[in-house]
This record gives structure tokens, sequence and C-alpha cells, in this order.
């Protein structure tokens, strides 16, 4: 990369590095002084705090991994993603989780999507680092692969979401095995939603292109000249 | 290729019997994995030599089995009757959904290379192995969730769904474990061919 876009990578990484926690925190300061839509919903307010907390250590590790010149995504990508925190905490801590009866299906189609969209640059930037001898098989095996291994990760938040509740003993994070059938419904809509876009983006477009501004390992982030 | 077929068929032929009884006894999750198996072996069938074969034929025994089980052994009513908990329930079902997982996973994969002309090498297999496996659990539960809008009985709580998963999750890591230890040191790949061994 040139000088210049490695500039402004490390320019904007460090903006979200103190915009995305500061903010979050901000609603955490927000819940913990009376505003208060969420816990009037239903939602105990430390598991509010606890959300707000997390997300903003969280939302460090895509900076962070950048600043450290391991891993980046593409500009539109993260912009996603992030927009999928914001709309977590700040629907949940309104209350719209409780209070909108399809919020929750809603979100997780959204969240599934996006997930499954990881999984694609992952499976993109393993496709592009294949040696000669291993291949996906065409943009076919591709999404078949992309389908099956998305799928997973519905099943694997609702582990993380059981065990949550489990291990604090308190039903924080799951509102009966109904919502957990629900979750992974709208988990398995969306990575079809996702993998059958990514089918047909692939047949337009090569799937180093759609990755393109996805970098991994040192020598990606090797700056021209230096 | 013709060698796999009588394994093949007998595949086909056991998830099918596999899939109507866990449907039958609204087995959702174990007919989901069924189906799996119903479509693997049918590419299988049609497109696999006989490796591929049989571990669809492995996956659909061990499915097959475990509809029985749960179907007329190890019922919901031993819960209702106080002969068992609700903890052992679960756990013992977790484990029987779980069960057909491994040789359904590694199916997968030589049905995919057959279908796509796909080369899996055993980094790829052992990376993607545990998530493929886990994957296939997740249809079953939107089949209990339909059943259930449809007016079934709900499950008594979620500890049920999440047993399944963490049981799914645990055997599949195990699975990439062990299908690393075969592949890496033996160069196998598999491909549309079948199982085939890189040159050095």
């Amino acid at each position: 990369m040139t000088p210049e876009e490695d500039a402004k990578q490390r320019r904007l990484a460090k903006i979200i590095l103190v915009v995305c926690p500061v903010s979050f925190m901000a609603v955490f300061a927000a819940v913990t002084m009376g505003w208060d839509p969420g816990i009037k919903a239903g939602h105990p307010l430390e598991y509010l705090q606890a959300t707000c907390f997390l997300w903003a250590l969280i939302s460090t590790v895509l900076p962070i991994l950048r600043l450290l010149r391991i891993f980046s995504l593409p500009y539109w990508f993260a912009a996603i993603i992030y927009g999928d925190m914001y709309l977590y905490v700040l629907s949940l801590c309104s209350g719209m989780y409780l209070n909108i009866s399809w919020w929750g299906d809603l979100t997780h189609i959204l969240s599934s999507i996006i997930v499954s969209g990881i999984v694609f640059m992952v499976l993109g930037l393993m496709h592009s680092r294949l040696p000669p001898h291993a291949t996906f098989g065409g943009r076919g095996g591709f999404t078949a692969v992309l389908f099956l291994v998305s799928l997973s990760f519905g099943g694997i938040w609702e582990i993380m979401e059981g065990m949550t509740d489990l291990i604090s003993g308190q039903p924080y994070m799951v509102y009966g095995a109904k919502d957990t059938l629900g979750d992974l419904t709208a988990d398995l809509i969306g990575v079809a939603i996702l993998s059958a876009s990514a089918y047909i983006a692939m047949g337009r477009v090569p799937v180093e292109r759609i990755i393109d501004g996805l970098r991994f390992g040192k020598p990606s982030f090797a700056v021209d000249g230096a | 290729m013709e060698s796999g077929r009588p394994l093949a068929s007998a595949a086909t032929v056991l998830s099918a019997a596999s899939l109507a009884c866990a449907a039958w006894h609204s087995d959702w999750i174990g007919a989901g994995v069924a189906v799996f198996a119903l479509v693997f072996s049918a590419v299988s069938l049609l497109k696999c030599g006989p490796r591929a074969a049989m571990f669809c034929l492995a996956g659909s025994a061990i499915s097959l089995a475990g509809s029985l089980v749960i179907g007329f052994v190890f019922t919901f009513d031993l819960y209702l009757d106080h002969t068992i908990t609700l903890t052992t329930w679960n756990i013992v079902c977790a484990i029987i959904h779980a069960a057909p997982l491994p040789p359904l996973a590694i199916a997968a994969f030589y049905c995919i290379a057959a279908v796509f002309n796909a080369s899996f090498n055993w980094a790829l297999t052992f990376s993607l192995c545990p998530f493929v496996g886990l994957g296939m659990l997740v249809p079953g539960f939107v089949m209990e969730y339909i059943d259930e809008m449809l007016g079934a009985p709900e499950l008594p709580n979620n500890a049920y769904a999440v047993t399944c998963l963490l049981a799914g999750l645990l055997i599949m890591a195990v699975t990439g474990a062990i299908v690393r230890k075969v592949m890496k040191p033996n160069r196998y790949l598999i491909r549309a061919s079948g199982r085939e061994v890189r040159d050095p």
C-alpha cells in the first residue's frame, strides 16, 4: 500500500479506537443515570450495563488489529459491522427487543447476514492463499461451504447465550426455548440470504475483487518504499 | 465409482427411514440431521465413490439408530413419568443427535468435492470440519420451531437446545483434531475422484 493510504487507515483506526468505546460508554452512563426504556421493558440494569461495557471493549478489537498491522477489513464492511453493533446496543437499551415482537428476529437476520459476510471474507482470504492442490471448486463449492459453516455460528451464539445464563444464574439472554428456536430460524434465513447473494456476486465479480481491502498478516500491510 | 453404489443405496434407504422415524416422533433435530444424511447419500449415489458412500452409510446408520432410540426407548415420557431427570434426558438426546455429525461432515466434503470438483487438504478439512458439522444441527431447530408454530407442545426449557448444540460443538472439535491427525501426515486430499495422496 502507499504511505498515504497507510497513514489514512491508521488515522481512521485511531479515531474509531476513541469514538466507538466512548460512545458505548456514553450509553452505559445514560442507562446508569436513569435512561430507562430498556429497564421498563424488563431488562435488568446490570445486563444493559454489561452489554454496553462489553461492546465498548469489542469495538476496540478491529482498530487495534489494524494499528498492529495484523488484520483489517474493507471500509464498507467495517462500517456495516459497527452499524450492527450500535443497532444492537441502542435497540436493547431502548427496550425494542422486548417491546416489539419481531425486533429480535429482524436483528438476528441482520446479524446473521453480517456474520455470514465475515465467514465469506475469511473463506475468501483462505481461497486466495490456498496451495495449488487445494480449491473450493468454484463459486458453487465456495457457496456450499459458506452456507454450512455460517449456519454453525447461529448455534455458537445460542451456546454463548445459554452458558451466560447458566453461569450467571439469571435469565439475561434467553427468554425461553421458543426464543432460541426463533433466533436459529432467523439465523438460517440470514445465512440463506447471504449465501444466495454471494453466489450471484461471485458470478459477476471474482472473490478476490469482493474481498479487496481485506488484509491479514504483516506482509499485507507493507508500505511502498518503506 | 460403481462399487460405491450398493453402499450409497443402503445409506439412502437408511437415511430416509431415519427421517421418517424422526419426523413421526416429532424428533425434529434428528429429522434435520437425517435430511443432511439423505442429501449426501443421494449425491454419493449419483456422483461419489465407495469411500464417500461409506461415510454416508455410517452417518445414516447412526442417525437411524438415534431416531429409533429417541422414538421408542428414550422417549420424553421417561421424564414425564419421573423415571429420569430433564437434565439426563437433555444430555442423552444431545449425544444421540450429535453422534452422526462426524461421518456426515466428512461426507459433506466428499460430496462438495464430487459435485463442484473441489479439493480439500488437511488444513481446510481440519479448520472447517467443526463448523460444517455443527451447522447441520441448526435446520432441525427450525423444523422444531415450525412444528411449535403449528401447535405442537413447546420444549420445556432452553437447556435442550443448548445441550444439543454444545454436544455437537464438542464432538465436532474432537473430530476436527482426528481429521487433522489422519490427513496431515498421510498427505490425504479429498477430491472429486475420492481420497487421494498428494505428491510430496
